[in-house]
């Protein structure tokens, strides 16, 4: 079937089989490996993308349900060379160890702060209560995201 | 009227849901996790049938009516008519859910559930839904998730509950019946008499919450 998905602000045409998930597409078809595939089944959150601004787990959308929609994932957070607040968050708190929850994390965060721009520890741990992380104990990636919140309107340096 | 294509986070946000039935609200806020309410549907979850899913319990216990599209028209099926068993429901090749039908009368209701973790699967939760006229339980739905109980529903604990008044006392005796006429199964969840114990507290405590909500 044939599919045409923006993702990142860049129109893709692909013809795909209609088992494809969305993930593997991404990863696959596109190159966009920055999105991780980890546990195929909804509980990780590692696959976390915005689905026309919704943040979804893209293990289980298939990829032909993403026809005629748009798709950012976790390369589409960086304006250019000057990273998202959260990115810049992680960073300054030490948000992540090995990364492999990182994207998934990054892309809710995204979505959190866009709709509450002063989210609460409690706001935060809610937000993420379905993605894992086997490194940090959550700790520094709600400190990384309350330091998005409060940076945020900073220009990187 | 719920589309089977409404998703859990729109039924979840919908003011006029939480308000007419607030035991739906209570069931999406437990569901799955933030993410996963974004995708997954309500006739998804309950075409899926999974035992420990949380909305048939309460679709059984509101008394709720499946609208079955099949190639040849339409029919209705009773949601508690629905589950035939674990995953096995009453749709046959060539049939689809498309919506589910609530019956707006006044009632009080609420869901609770006992889960390990945010977002799991329950470990056993009740429904509770309520009709009160003058002091006197005209008509109640009670579903038990999770804890073995035919067609998701306690009916034994309905039948103790209807025509007398909403009192405690009758709400913990309607806990032991349905705890009694439950069959949960020992997993990693837990064993069986931990799940018993918990049917019988978790019906009491969907009564009592439902009927605290009717001040």
């Amino acid at each position: 079937m044939q599919v045409v998905v923006v993702v990142n602000g860049e129109e893709h045409v692909r013809d795909v089989e209609p088992r494809l998930l969305l993930v593997h597409f991404l990863r696959d078809e596109l190159g966009l490996t920055g999105t991780h595939w980890g546990c195929d089944t909804s509980n990780c959150g590692v696959c976390v993308v915005h689905l026309d601004g919704v943040p979804v787990k893209s293990c289980t959308v298939l990829a032909v349900m993403a026809d005629g929609h748009e798709v950012r994932t976790v390369e589409g957070l960086a304006r250019g060379a000057e990273l998202d607040p959260v990115q810049r968050g992680f960073i300054a708190c030490h948000g992540l160890q090995c990364g492999f929850c990182t994207p998934g994390m990054l892309m809710t965060a995204r979505w959190l702060l866009d709709h509450d721009p002063d989210p609460s520890t409690e706001d935060i741990r809610s937000a993420l209560s379905g993605q894992l992380c086997r490194c940090t104990g959550y700790e520094n990636i709600v400190r990384s995201i309350r330091w998005a919140a409060e940076h945020g309107s900073e220009v990187a340096s | 009227m719920i589309g089977a294509l409404v998703r859990h986070a729109e039924l979840l946000s919908s003011a006029v849901a939480g308000r007419l039935f607030p035991i739906l609200h209570d069931a999406e806020r437990v569901i799955a996790d933030p993410i996963v309410r974004n995708r997954g549907t309500v006739g998804g979850s309950l075409c899926q049938a999974d035992p420990s899913e949380d909305l048939s319990a309460v679709f059984a216990a509101l008394r709720a009516e499946l609208v079955v599209q099949g190639l040849d028209g339409e029919r209705v099926v009773a949601a508690r008519d629905f589950f035939v068993g674990p995953y096995q429901t009453v749709l046959a090749d060539g049939e689809l859910l498309v919506a589910i039908r609530v019956p707006v009368r006044p009632s009080v209701s609420a869901y609770v559930k006992v889960d390990r973790r945010a977002g799991d699967w329950a470990v056993g939760a009740a429904a509770a839904v309520l009709e009160l006229v003058d002091g006197v339980v005209t008509e109640v739905g009670i579903g038990l998730t999770a804890l073995g109980a035919r067609r998701f529903v306690a009916a034994e604990a309905e039948d103790h509950l209807r025509a007398g008044p909403p009192s405690g006392e009758r709400f913990a005796e309607a806990g032991r019946i349905a705890a009694a006429h439950c069959a949960p199964t020992a997993d990693q969840r837990g064993p069986v008499d931990y799940k018993r114990h918990l049917a019988g507290e978790l019906v009491a405590r969907a009564l009592r919450g439902a009927v605290g909500r009717a001040a």
